[in-house]
């Protein structure tokens, strides 16, 4: 029982994920937009056929079935924008801590002085 | 004078990574990095005509004994002959190239003085390396070289996977670097020296040599410590053009020709398994620079056949070796251009179009690339074809292997390129395809010398190669037809969604739109102003009637 980890995530959920996420991998395999516009006309014909199925036990095995796919199509190399995790520009110039409280520049001269203490 | 080409960079890099950069400022590390990379080239220019032209090669013992046990000793000594001078010219006028770049390419990075200190040390190192005198100062040369590239990939040290690239490269060149140590320890016991002049390696045993062979390997990135030169490119473009490209790899060749390492059969098979397999993953890469590194992985494998062929392999070798540096570094350059154009975006996939752009970055990218490819009358075709000349008449049937592999690979080489070429800069999906080029000057270049390769063709090969390699035509214009296959390849398989070969036969290959458009229209238009101005104009003029 501990080896098989399940989703235990709303129906909804577990739907709008698999359908977003196979949006983005067609992304990944199509050189253009043009390419992948059809496909992803393609994808949401084949989630809107299934949208009547009542059965419990079907509807829970097609989703296995959708994220099994899901897992199996993952692109080798994701297009990833440079800034994002994972992407080439990432982390290389990370931006510094803040301090813990800011100074009060109006009036750090006239601390500096020294007159305060 | 002649240590200048050696000092200088490790000056201006002793400045620039010191604390003192810090009230110099941008420009001022700027100034004083490429202050220090002119100097060094300009000595070396004058070393190049003393040693080459006027024959003078000299050593220089810098700072006498560095140490003596028993009966060895080992000295700072520094000395230019014709090889040193060739590497000396390249690795600085490449690194003085790649200097100005990146002051302009890292100016929005904070700690730019830093960077420019640890390229300045890389070249000084370099420089090091290739005017020792003896192992020992060149084991120097090659250590700091490995540390400088490992600084440098590691540039941006809060990027974890230039770290882990960085680590990946010291410590597969380490464990190349050993056997390179053990090697030369065994050579001083055989030989009780470590001088260049009185080496003779191959009267130490075998496992020497191969020992020597295999520190070179790692190096220069041949098949099984190739590993560490895809990651590198995760450092700036600047390091990988000047280290990926043009210096670091090429310290393992400079090091065989230096110890007069040839005929080794050795070296043909891991050098075009090389050239081969580092082919084929280019083909295959999605990133722009990881492409370009392994294009270098595979003219690093042409340059360790032709090291086996003997001392005319050599010699061809070390000539592959300048070329290739220059017209490498200048395709890193163009890649960092482009990556830049596109916002940092490495993936070939989502580029297109750039010939709108900039139409310096392509030509550049061009010119670099054909050159790559073994293009006719550029400088990477007389090295390419020189190695693959020699390969072919090599009587070892090893070297017959070596040959079809590297021809192979030359088919490759263009398929890729070419194929990288058109996904930079041809193909457009903004709408108004593919890109016309408008001046005439890239045109008419274009045209000089595809009536150059017909000569060629027609001929049998570069006509200077009938006087020294005499070998069958077809075998001469092999690497031309490949090349040409390669890039028909790559044009079919990139495809265009404006330009069909049906499309362009159905208008009859446009000579119709030729015609209009060169002589028939001014003809008409001469016609048409001499009517004009002239009928109705100046020939009226006494016509009552107007």
């Amino acid at each position: 029982m501990a080896s098989e980890a399940v989703l235990a995530l709303p129906h909804k959920l577990r739907v709008m994920r698999m359908y977003r996420t196979g949006l983005k991998e067609l992304i990944n395999y199509s050189a253009n937009r043009h390419e992948w516009y059809p496909r992803a006309y393609a994808l949401r014909k084949e989630f809107e056929d299934n949208k009547d199925v009542s059965d419990r036990e079907q509807i829970r095995r097609m989703v296995e079935h959708g994220e099994e796919l899901l897992a199996r199509f993952r692109h080798w190399e994701p297009l990833i924008k440079p800034e994002f995790i994972g992407g080439t520009a990432y982390s290389i110039n990370p931006a510094q801590p803040k301090l813990k409280f800011t100074p009060n520049y109006d009036y750090i001269d006239e601390y500096k002085k020294g007159d305060h203490l | 004078m002649y240590l200048l080409s050696v000092f200088f960079p490790l000056l201006g890099g002793l400045i620039n990574t010191s604390p003192v950069a810090r009230y110099l400022g941008h420009r001022g590390s700027s100034i004083i990095a490429i202050f220090c990379m002119v100097v060094a080239f300009a000595s070396s220019v004058v070393i190049y005509y003393e040693v080459v032209f006027m024959g003078c090669a000299v050593s220089i013992d810098v700072a006498g004994t560095w140490f003596s046990v028993g009966s060895f000793g080992a000295g700072w000594t520094f000395n230019f002959d014709i090889l040193t001078a060739n590497m000396l010219f390249t690795v600085t006028g490449v690194s003085m190239a790649v200097h100005m770049y990146a002051c302009d390419y890292m100016r929005q990075d904070p700690h730019l003085n830093l960077f420019l200190g640890y390229l300045s040390f890389f070249t000084g190192f370099m420089c090091v390396l290739v005017a020792a005198d003896n192992l020992l100062v060149m084991l120097v040369g090659w250590e700091g070289i490995g540390v400088c590239s490992y600084l440098l990939i590691g540039y941006w040290s809060h990027r974890l996977s230039a770290v882990k690239s960085a680590q990946k490269a010291i410590l597969v060149n380490r464990i190349s670097d050993g056997l390179l140590m053990w090697g030369v320890l065994w050579v001083w016991y055989h030989l009780g020296s470590l001088e260049y002049d009185l080496l003779n390696v191959y009267s130490a045993s075998g496992f020497v040599g191969l020992s020597i062979l295999i520190g070179a390997m790692g190096k220069s990135a041949q098949i099984l410590f190739h590993v560490w030169l895809a990651d590198a490119m995760e450092g700036p473009t600047p390091v990988s053009a000047l280290i990926h490209a043009a210096t670091l790899v090429t310290a393992g060749v400079y090091l065989l020709v230096r110890l007069h390492i040839h005929d080794e059969m050795f070296v043909i098979i891991v050098g075009s398994l090389t050239a081969f397999m580092a082919g084929v993953f280019g083909a295959t890469q999605s990133d722009l620079k990881r492409v370009i590194a392994y294009s270098t992985c595979s003219q690093l494998g042409y340059m360790m056949v032709s090291l086996g062929l003997g001392e005319a392999g050599s010699e061809a070798s070390m000539g592959h070796l300048m070329t290739h540096a220059s017209f490498k570094a200048a395709l890193f350059l163009a890649a960092g251009m482009v990556i830049s154009g596109n916002g940092g975006n490495q993936h070939i996939a989502r580029y297109g179009g750039s010939a709108h752009s900039s139409m310096f970055t392509m030509l550049t990218l061009m010119v670099a690339s054909l050159s790559l490819i073994g293009f006719p009358e550029l400088s990477g075709f007389y090295s390419k074809e020189t190695i693959l000349n020699l390969a072919a008449i090599c009587p070892d049937p090893i070297a017959d292997v070596a040959h079809t592999l590297l021809l192979l690979t030359a088919l490759l080489t263009s398929a890729y390129t070419t194929k990288l070429f058109y996904q930079c800069f041809m193909v457009d999906f903004s709408g108004s395809s593919v890109t016309p080029v408008r001046s005439i000057l890239p045109t008419l270049a274009m045209a000089i010398l595809l009536l150059d390769i017909m000569l060629k063709v027609w001929v049998g090969t570069n006509l200077l190669s009938g006087v020294l390699f005499f070998i069958p035509w077809g075998v001469k214009t092999l690497p031309f037809g490949l090349m040409l296959a390669g890039i028909f390849t790559a044009t079919a398989a990139v495809g265009s969604q404006r330009f069909t070969l049906m499309r362009f036969c159905g208008s009859r290959w446009g000579f119709d739109q030729l015609f209009a458009r060169s002589p028939v229209n001014p003809i008409l238009d001469l016609g048409r102003i001499t009517w004009a101005v002239g009928d109705r104009g100046l020939l009226s003029v006494g016509d009552l009637r107007a």
